[in-house]
């Protein structure tokens, strides 16, 4: 066969409020491109072309319009959920296909999107679990507003209450917004036995760092009494966070940076190589990895970049990425991935607490763990007869 | 008022489905399966009369009825159900978008519509709201009758309350106000306390048989 040559789309915004983390993502899909190009037996040869967005929901659909106007029909991208909205429509349209590599909160399955980041059932289910075991049942919810934060906060609240837990309060914040002095105080009167953050981006570091000093300077040891739990924490974000309030903070992803392993080690010590000014490696960075390797591995099996025939060779297509096998299911063309619950150190890595025995198909719709009925909010113990 | 219970998790459902063959079929299916359904196709060429099943349940069935065949005007006798009510959630599928074609859905209880070609992240939402529609539908259609059945029985509470009235010498408040105690320690409702008093002691009726019986238990 014929090696291809073939232009593919990277959109990551680099800059902008959530540009750290995506920025990874771009470094991750970068590495793939040039560890696939510099392979003799590979099949395909990739052109990468970035456009940055500037985390600005209004770029997206511009940037991936010039994208199409290129001729280009595979692309890489978008790490908010609100992004990857905005642009379905325009993959749909040109059937073009989108690789996906963030965690997202689910309840979408779009037949010209590949998902190689965490569903719901990867990140919010062990999360649940582990700190209903840990720590108690009683949480105080603050996200960003806009549907990652709505839809995690719905599921831990959900997830509460199967296990007869409670959520004292919920708090959402404009994406970027770093004024957290009510909230804060509000978490010390309401005295949650965990805070669950689903905020992204500064407001998230600005939270980790506000919250560790208002509870240093009242004498409270924050990772003991409020521990904070994240499903979007990862390694160059502690850095972001700085040394205040970085260290003793949980996180649920299927990637940390320190897994055992010597796939894993080869990986962080390329990233490093290809990138020593930062930012380091994070799961999403791992995401967008797999996500161009996959893509790659299913070009050379397709023997064509036609989009059509790309996504069927995509279906059952496997990877052993850094963090373990990974599966692209199917049916829903979601990954399947390893769970893995980490604490954050001072040395802005993850101990691993937690760790799933094999990967775990994804479940973007919950059909396997949601009940029929949403949970009533308030158990009636008193019968009406009237 | 009881908060209604949100359907959100329709796996196990057996979805029945009524269209012609094509793509918008496959991608149907496909999303069907994802959501954790079980797509039970019937293809149904266009222009071919065809009939609507008779075994399906309001828990564990859905349908999905496709406004451009040949629709039935109605389901079977055997459900008894009322105009624009179905056995179980309807969803109609809409081509061809004419006022005629979404009546017919309207008429077999479609409460949702999911426009042809099939876009798969619409799929979801369809279900949601026909589900939801239906069960709401479905919980007025029970509170209809329990009111139905109560204006039935309001006959036996003023038998009652002229007993307690007679018996106790009390105004008509205070021996409301008695029954409806009695009835709460009972646990049912005031109508089926009142029932059961009256049925079971025919004889207290005093007044039986003395004056003209204007109303009657129906």
């Amino acid at each position: 066969m014929t090696r291809l040559e073939l232009p593919i789309g990277l959109l990551f915004s680099t800059t902008g409020s959530y540009g750290r983390v995506a920025h990874t993502q771009l470094n991750g899909a970068q590495l793939a491109c040039d560890e696939i190009n510099a392979d003799p037996d590979a099949a395909v040869t990739f052109r990468p072309v970035h456009i940055d967005p500037a985390s600005d929901l209004h770029n997206y659909a511009p940037a991936v319009q010039s994208m199409f106007d290129q001729g280009i029909r595979h692309v890489c991208g978008c790490y908010t959920s609100s992004s990857r909205k905005e642009v379905i429509p325009l993959f749909e349209k040109h059937d073009a296909l989108l690789w996906y590599p963030t965690h997202y909160e689910g309840f979408e399955s779009s037949t010209n999107v590949i998902y190689t980041g965490a569903a719901p059932n990867h990140h919010m289910s062990p999360l649940i679990d582990f700190l209903c075991a840990r720590f108690g049942r009683r949480a105080y919810c603050i996200g960003s507003n806009y549907i990652w934060g709505w839809e995690s906060n719905r599921v831990m609240r959900e997830g509460l209450q199967k296990r007869r837990g409670e959520v004292l309060a919920e708090r959402y914040l404009p994406v970027g917004e770093t004024d957290l002095t009510a909230i804060i105080e509000e978490i010390l009167e309401t005295e949650p036995d965990f805070v669950f953050n689903a905020l992204i981006g500064d407001s998230s570091y600005a939270f980790f760092r506000a919250f560790r000093e208002t509870c240093k300077a009242r004498g409270i040891e924050q990772t003991k009494r409020f521990p904070i739990a994240s499903c979007n924490l990862s390694e160059p974000e502690l850095r972001a966070i700085g040394p205040v309030g970085s260290d003793g903070q949980i996180s649920s992803s299927v990637y940390f940076s320190s897994l055992a392993g010597a796939c894993n080690t080869r990986f962080v010590e390329a990233y490093g190589k290809a990138f020593p000014e930062g930012p380091v490696v994070s799961a999403e960075a791992e995401a967008a990895y797999i996500a161009i390797h996959m893509l790659a591995k299913s070009i050379a099996d397709a023997k064509t970049s036609e989009v059509s025939a790309v996504l069927k060779a995509a279906a059952g297509q496997v990877f052993d990425a850094p963090q373990g096998r990974v599966t692209i299911d199917p049916e829903t063309y979601h990954a399947s991935l390893t769970p893995r619950i980490g604490l954050s150190r001072t040395d802005f890595e993850f101990d691993i607490l937690l760790e799933a025995p094999e990967p775990v198909a994804a479940d973007p719709y919950l059909v396997s763990s949601a009940t029929a009925f949403e949970p009533a909010q308030r158990r009636k113990h008193v019968r009406v007869v009237s | 008022m009881k908060a209604p219970r949100i359907a959100q998790n329709f796996r196990g459902r057996r979805a029945v489905i009524f269209t012609t063959e094509g793509q918008s079929l496959g991608i149907l299916e496909a999303t069907l399966r994802r959501l954790g359904l079980e797509p039970d196709t019937r293809p149904v060429p266009l222009r071919q009369d065809f009939e609507l099943p008779e075994n399906l349940t309001p828990d564990s069935d859905l349908v999905i009825i496709d406004g451009d065949l040949n629709l039935p005007q109605a389901w079977p006798d055997s459900y008894n159900t009322s105009i624009l009510h179905a056995p179980c959630p309807t969803v109609g599928l809409v081509g061809t978008e004419a006022p005629s074609r979404l009546k017919a859905m309207l008429q077999l209880g479609a409460a949702s519509f999911l426009q042809k070609p099939i876009h798969s992240g619409a799929v979801y939402s369809a279900l949601y709201l026909g589900v939801n529609a239906f069960e709401h539908v479905d919980g007025l259609k029970v509170s209809l009758d329990d009111m139905g059945e109560r204006r039935r029985k309001r006959i036996y509470v003023i038998k009652a309350v002229a007993e307690q009235m007679r018996q106790r010498g009390l105004n008509e408040d205070a021996a409301y106000d008695l029954l409806r105690k009695a009835s709460m320690r009972a646990r049912v409702s005031v109508e089926d306390y009142c029932e059961t008093l009256i049925l079971a002691n025919p004889d207290s009726d005093l007044d039986r048989g003395k004056t003209k019986k204007r109303c009657q238990a129906r």
